[in-house]
Order: C-alpha cells, then structure tokens, then sequence
C-alpha cells in the first residue's frame, strides 16, 4: 500500500475525500435541476466504465490527455509555467498531416517519422516562449497562451484554404496513408498503440527526473534557482531545454491524436487537451507515474460525463460544472493540509477503519511540508 | 539593589510541536531587577520559551506567574498589557517612517481625531533621556545604523510600559562598539528597576553583562549559574553536554604562493550601485586570509563576483593565474574554486531536495558521479554514505529534505559538497551563522585543517571572533573598500570594531596586493 502510493506520488486519501465531497456538492446540481442523483451518478459510472466499449473509449479519451499531461510536467518541473502544449498539439498535429499524407514509406519507418517531425515541430515552437524566458525573462504564460492562439489559427488557415479536402464539407484536410495509421489493436475500439508510446514516455521521464543529469537540472532548478546556479548548472539553458522537451511531447500529443484517430486534421480538433493537460499534471503533481493514472480518471470523467448527457436529463451545462467541481476538489491541496493542521478532524478521520494508515502515509510523505 | 523578589515564574512550561517537545517541563525563574541570561544551543527551546511568554505560543501545560498573578496570555498584545516587551533577532520596523512614528505606531496620541506628533515626540524623548538611548525622534528609520534601530525597538517596548524586556540575540548583529553601548544602556535600564532576559550564545557577553544564566539544552532546562560563580568552559559544556574546545588550536601558517589575486576590482550591487570599489588583495596557498566588516559593506558582492555570480564591473580576479571575470559558475568552479554561501537555504541548498540530492550539486556533472548524461546511482550512493559518516551529518534518512535538518547538519551538507571537489581555493562566507556550538567547533578545525593542507581560504564573517580566531591575515571592508590589512596576532577585537565602524582607516597602497 505504502508502495503505491509512493510510486503514484500522491496519497489515495486525499483525492477520495475531494472525490466524495464534489460529488456531495454535484448532488444538490443534480437536484437543482429535478433528477434523481443516484440514477445520474450511476449513469455517469456507466459511461466511464460498464463494460468493454465504456471503458475502452475512457482510455481512447486519456492517451492525449496523459501526453500533454506528460508535456507540461516536464516544464512545470523546472518552475516554467508553460501554458502552450495546446500550440504544440496543434502544430504537431498538423506536421503529422503534412509527413502522414504526402511522404510514402512504409509504416515501420511512416509511423516513426512522422511522430519525429511532430515532435520536432513541437519542440521548436516551445522554444520561442522558452527562450524568452530564459533570456529575457518575459513571463511566459503570457507568451505561451498568446502563441496558442496563433498556432491554432494558423492551422486553421491552412486547413480553410490551402490543404482543405475540397470533397468534404467541414474545415478538414484529406486523409493520411494508411501507413502512417496508428494500429488499433482492441477492434471494435479505437483503441490504439499511441497508449504504449504514452506509458513509454511517462517511464521515460520517470527516468529522467531521477536517474540524468538534465532530470537533476529540471528538478533543482524548478525548486530553487538560486541553488541550481550556484552550483554551477546553466539555469537559462536548462529552462530551454525542459521546453524543447515539453513541446516534443505535445508535439507527439497532437499527432498521436490525427495518426490513432481522426487519420485527417480537422479545424479545432482539440477540445483542450493542451489545458486538460495541465490539469492532470497539477493533480499527479508533475509526477510522470501518477500522470497515468490521473489522465485516466480525467478521461474516464470525460467520457462518464457525456455518457451521462445522452442517458439522463440533467442539462449539459449543469454536467461541465459537476465535472469541473470534481476537478477543482481533487486538483486542490488545501483540503490535505486542513487534516494535516486539524487535530480534531484528524481524529474523526482516524477512527474510520483503515483511515488511519492512509493517513500516516500522507505524513510521511508531506511531513516535511510543514 | 535589592534582587530577591521573584518578578517572573514559569512553572512546568511543556510545548511539543508534533513528535518534537521544544519545551519539556521548564522551570524559569527571573528576579526583579536582574539581567537574567538565557542560553543554548540553536533548537534548545530558548526562543519557545520566549514565545510563549510573550503571548505567540500556548504552552501545552505549565503556568506563568508575573509580579505574582497568575498569567494566561491570549497574544503579544495581552502580554504588552501586563508589562512584558520583546525585542526581536529582525526588528519590525518600517524603514520609510520617521523613529517618532515607528515607536507610536499602534498607540498614537491623538489630538481630537489627529496624530499628536508633537506629543509623540515629547514622549520619545522622555523615555530616550531617562534610560540613556540616545536617538534622533525625527529620523527616518532607513538613515538609521542597526545599533539605532534596535535602541528604536527598546524604546518601542518601553513605551508600552514595559516592566520586562526580552531580547532576542541583541548582539548578533551589531559591531563590538554598538554591543558596549547597548550593554551601558542596559545597565542603565536595570538601574531604573527595568529586568531584563537576554538570550543569547555569545558567551563571553553574556559572562559580562548577566547576574545569572539558565542554560537549556534539547528543551530542557540543564543549569542556572550565577555568573560570578561560573566560567565560558562550563557553560559551553553545560550547552553541548560534552567538553568543547573554545580556541581554535592551530599552528603559524607558512604561506606560499597565490592562489587566488583580485586587482581593483569593481562589483555593483543589485540596484547597479558600486559595493565593491576598487578593492585588491591576493589569497595565499595554506594561509586564511579574514574579511571583517559590518555586513553591507560590500562582502556579499565580494564573494559573488570571485565565484561567478555576479557581473565584475572592471578589475582582474585571478585563479592560479587564470582570469575569472566573464567566466560561468561551472568554469570556476572547475578552475578548483569552492564556495561555502552566506545564506544557506537560498543559495547553498535545495530545501525541498533530499539530502542525497543537496551533496552531489555540482558534483553530479562530472564523472564518477555521472557518465553520458546518466547519473551514476552506486558511486552516489557511495559517496553520499561516506559523506554523512565523515561529516558526522545527523540524518534519519538520506531521502529526507535537507530541510529538515537543523543549522548545524545543513551547513554541514553545504561543506561536504564543496570540499569533495578538492579545490585549492575555498570561499568561505559566514560558514557558522545560525550553527550549534559543537558543529562550529567541528568547521573551525576542518578549515585550519585544509589551511594545513596548503589550500588558501578566504573567510566572509560578520563574527569578529571567528575572524580573529581563524584567520592569518585579515582585511577590513568598509562602505566597499579595504581600510585596512591586519597581521590577525597583532591586532585587537576593538582596533578591527573601529575600522569596521569606518573610525578609523589604514592607509592601503591601492594596486598592489597585501
């Protein structure tokens, strides 16, 4: 148990307890619009999970969310705020297009190619926001949401007018080669590889963090960089090159996406997953491990929630905010502490069975957060 | 004066922050009219016990008596109230006010529905006359020396009406001249019926100015002495709980050649100001050269610039020849230069790193410690074995965050990185701030000892007495300039205090070294 929930990174109390206390809240949003909670939450448990269709389209839902998850970890590490895996997404996806429709070759070199070049494309993109930090310390939340903008809308010029598929209706380009598909490998889901290129890469960064020289320079400098400069490590290019490396991923992120699924690029194709991302990275922490599991809860609470708009009557704005209300209790740290600071509440918290251990896990883990 | 009525009685006091019991059934007694010395090592309970008198902790158990009530304080206000004043180690003053409205601040007096600065004044002064601290009412706090401000905050608590006055480490950060004024006015004060706790783990100050000391060690109370019947050797003991040695024990240095030569050098400071202007001196193999000097005065920028950290202006900074100026923190430190920081948990370590993480900084980057961009786990873990053994670093686990160990083993974490790297020239900047005895003692015979191994050390101490312990040679920095070059053995704790003070000034050939 301890194990667990040192390799996840993150305590199991913590996220219930927020769990249990969203879905308290979601229970009088569920009233509030004349439903029965039980009949919707069921639903919504459902949709993420009954059955093999439910739970395969939760995963389908998480392998882009576990890699931008992945991408804005390794920025994150190093206490740069990158808000821009989405123009990364974007831009990448679209180089997947470019090398997926117009190079042959057959699929063992396609594929890997084609992922290269998104994740070059990616990668050079988070550069300019990188360096500009690094550089001349321009906040680069600021830079990275303005480019965001203009990545997406530069995707969706070129999909508007010089690589649209003139046969079909929506801003959307022809179809890449087949070569460059990702296989599906649980038909009838859409299942596909890209899931082993995202635990790959989450084992990879694992890696990195603990075991490299640029894992150590991420780490410190993102937590102290006055001592990462003292000690002789290059902060500013240290900075670069956890962006170079953020962007790749989300460079990935987006083609994994067009080469698994959509097998096109279609005009505003994500649904967010740059910010999704970012989301499930604050939840596991910036850890790459807990990153798998947090992007598949997120995805599952995705494909619940939508399963829960078509089954039952709750209105769809009503589910966003139960959704988002999960979200915010979960990503929340402030609850943790509170029990931590609490004796009282502690000690009601310690009576419950098996509460108790999860708890002197949690200390041992953040008692130094004090 | 008659000492035998007991002003303040602590009784029983316990106080656990989590698993660690800061105070643990503390007796304290204070007399009426008595400079009462409260001593200890870093973590021995002393600023709990404070706190808790002055209203900032709740004890877990125990009770106060004061002028013989029963006290159960809710705040420093409360505790302001019945007559106890505190002193903090930082002043909480507001530099941009004048000394008048920093000391009313809280408890104005109002004209109608206006601040009386007048007789705001008029009350400064009262109380600055009848006690001998001597301050300007209308001066801005930020044209004020750090002997003054904390007249300042003494006055602030007298204000209040206080009957007993708490001073938290009032020497620490004053010049040995500033230390005998305050002692003069707090002589004064007792005269006036004033008690006075002072902590403090200076011990040859608190021999001088105490009728009495109570010594704590790990949350307890382990002595009270009268000081006429006791010595700096038993109090020492009496903290550590071990004999310690006071002196430290070294040989006449037999210097060669330079390791390290600064010729007029010029640094900024942070606001691009000159704090360094001019200065030169050179660093010989095996021999300490000592930097004294009020902090500020340009030591700071000194050391930044010789390791990299900061822009050199003009000048030469010299390593075995080599030139420094425009060369990276790696470079240098490669060039065999190490560097002991002045703040220790800003720039000398990872707080929320490991400790095994915080020893192999800098090392990481190099073989045995990495090959190919891959960090080498045995030979670290190895290293990091070896490390907390030789350095006796008290640690429950190697995984834990550095900072969660005291001064003393955090310091030594810092020490142990950099020495490991074997460099000849070793900048050494405040290495014992906010370090116990027994872990100052074990730095001050690891730096004569690399001294005997013909390293050369610059010393950075705002401590006069480990500079002149430690040190061959020493220089004085002065508003960012050397006004003065001493042979440590001929000179005296007041001649360095008054060039420190800018009271007097040497005159020092410019261009050429010491």
């Amino acid at each position: 148990m301890k194990r667990l929930s040192q390799i996840f990174g993150c305590n199991l109390l913590r996220p219930m307890l927020a769990i249990g206390i969203a879905m308290l809240i979601g229970t009088f949003i569920i009233l509030l619009s004349n439903q029965d909670p039980l009949f919707a939450y069921s639903k919504m448990f459902k949709g993420a999970f009954g059955g093999f269709s439910r739970i395969t389209e939760s995963i389908e839902r998480s392998i882009p969310i576990v890699l931008t998850g992945l991408a804005t970890a390794v920025a994150f590490r190093t206490g740069v705020f990158n808000a821009g895996v989405e123009g990364s997404l974007y831009l990448g996806a679209f180089a997947a297009f470019i090398v997926g429709h117009y190079v042959v070759a057959p699929s063992i070199i396609h594929v890997p190619l084609t992922l290269a070049v998104a994740a070059l494309v990616g990668a050079a993109w988070a550069f300019i926001p990188g360096y500009t930090k690094a550089m001349y310390k321009v906040d680069e939340t600021v830079t990275t949401i303005l480019l965001n903008y203009v990545a997406i809308l530069f995707t969706a010029y070129l999909v508007a007018i010089p690589f649209k598929d003139m046969t079909a209706g929506s801003q959307q380009t022809p179809l890449i080669l087949d070569t460059a598909h990702l296989y599906r490998f649980l038909p009838p889901s859409r299942v596909h590889i890209g899931i082993f290129i995202a635990i790959f890469l989450a084992i990879f960064l694992y890696w990195l963090f603990r075991r490299t020289i640029w894992g150590y320079n991420f780490n410190m400098t993102g937590m102290n960089p006055h001592y990462a400069n003292y000690i002789g490590i290059n902060v500013e290019r240290t900075m670069i090159n956890s962006m170079l490396i953020s962007g790749a991923i989300g460079g990935i992120a987006g083609a994994v996406q067009i080469m698994g699924i959509l097998h096109r690029f279609i005009d505003q194709f994500s649904p967010g997953y740059g910010f999704e991302g970012i989301t499930v990275s604050l939840l596991a922490r910036n850890h790459p491990l807990g990153i798998l599991a947090a992007g598949f809860f997120y995805g599952a609470l995705q494909t619940g929630a939508t399963y829960m708009d078509r089954t039952t009557e709750v209105p769809k704005e009503l589910i966003t905010s139960l959704v988002a209300i999960i979200i915010f209790f979960v990503t929340a740290e402030g609850l943790f502490t509170y029990t931590k600071q609490n004796g009282a509440f502690r000690k009601k918290l310690e009576n419950i069975p098996g509460v108790r251990k999860l708890l002197q896990e949690g200390v041992d883990r953040n008692g130094h957060s004090t | 004066m008659p000492q035998s009525e007991i002003l303040l009685k602590m009784q029983g006091i316990s106080k656990s922050f989590g698993p660690v019991k800061a105070n643990d059934n503390i007796n304290f007694e204070v007399k009426k009219g008595e400079i009462h010395a409260l001593i200890g090592e870093n973590g021995a309970g002393k600023t709990t016990l404070m706190k808790i008198l002055f209203g900032l902790h709740k004890p877990d158990s125990g009770t106060i008596y004061f002028a013989g009530d029963r006290l159960d304080l809710t705040g420093p206000k409360d505790a302001m109230a019945k007559g106890i004043g505190m002193v903090h180690q930082h002043f909480m003053l507001i530099p941009s006010l004048t000394v008048t409205e920093n000391i009313v601040l809280g408890s104005e007096p109002k004209k109608n529905l206006f601040f009386d600065i007048k007789a705001a004044e008029e009350q400064v002064i009262r109380i600055s006359n009848e006690y001998g601290l001597k301050v300007d009412p209308k001066a801005r706090i930020r044209d004020c020396s750090v002997g003054i401000q904390q007249r300042v905050e003494i006055i602030k608590a007298l204000s209040r009406g206080a009957e007993l006055l708490i001073l938290d480490e009032p020497t620490a950060v004053l010049t040995p001249q500033e230390t005998r004024d305050l002692f003069v006015v707090l002589r004064q004060m007792v005269k006036q019926g004033m008690t006075i706790i002072f902590i403090s783990h200076k011990l040859k100050e608190v021999l001088e100015i105490s009728q009495r000391i109570t010594v704590m060690r790990a949350g307890k109370v382990v002595g009270v002495v009268e000081t006429g019947a006791t010595s700096e050797e038993q109090l020492a003991s009496l903290m550590v709980g071990r004999q310690v040695l006071l002196r430290v024990e070294k040989r006449l240095s037999s210097p060669g050649r330079n390791i390290l030569e600064v010729k007029k050098l010029w640094v900024s400071d942070q606001r691009g100001l000159p704090a360094v202007r001019g200065v030169s001196f050179n660093v010989r193999a095996g021999e300490i050269l000592g930097v004294a000097g009020v902090e500020g005065n340009g030591q700071t920028e000194l050391v930044e610039a010789i390791c990299g950290l900061r822009h050199i202006e003009s000048g030469q900074v010299l390593k075995d020849g080599n030139e420094l100026a425009g060369k990276s923190v790696r470079e240098i430190r490669k060039l065999g230069v190490a560097h002991i920081p002045e703040d220790r948990f800003t720039s000398g370590l990872c707080g929320e790193a490991s400790i095994l993480e915080n020893l192999i900084g800098g090392l990481h980057l190099d073989t045995p410690f990495s090959s190919k961009g891959v960090l080498n786990k045995k030979e670290i873990q190895e290293f990091v074995e070896k490390a907390v053994e030789d350095y006796g670093i008290k640690v429950g686990s190697v995984h834990d965050p550095v900072k969660s160990l005291s001064g003393g083993n955090a310091q030594k974490v810092v020490i142990a990185r950099e020495l490991a790297s074997d460099a000849n020239l070793i900048v050494a900047a405040q290495p014992t701030r906010g370090v116990d005895i027994g872990a100052i003692e074990f730095i001050h015979r690891l730096i004569v000892q690399k001294r005997d191994e013909g390293k050369g050390i610059l010393l950075i101490s705002a401590d006069l007495q480990e500079v002149l312990s430690l040190s061959d040679r020493l220089i004085v920095l002065y508003e960012g300039q050397i006004v003065a070059e001493l042979v440590t053995r001929q000179t005296t704790e007041e001649e360095v205090g008054l060039y420190m003070t800018g009271g007097k000034r040497m005159v020092v050939e410019g261009g050429e070294g010491v």
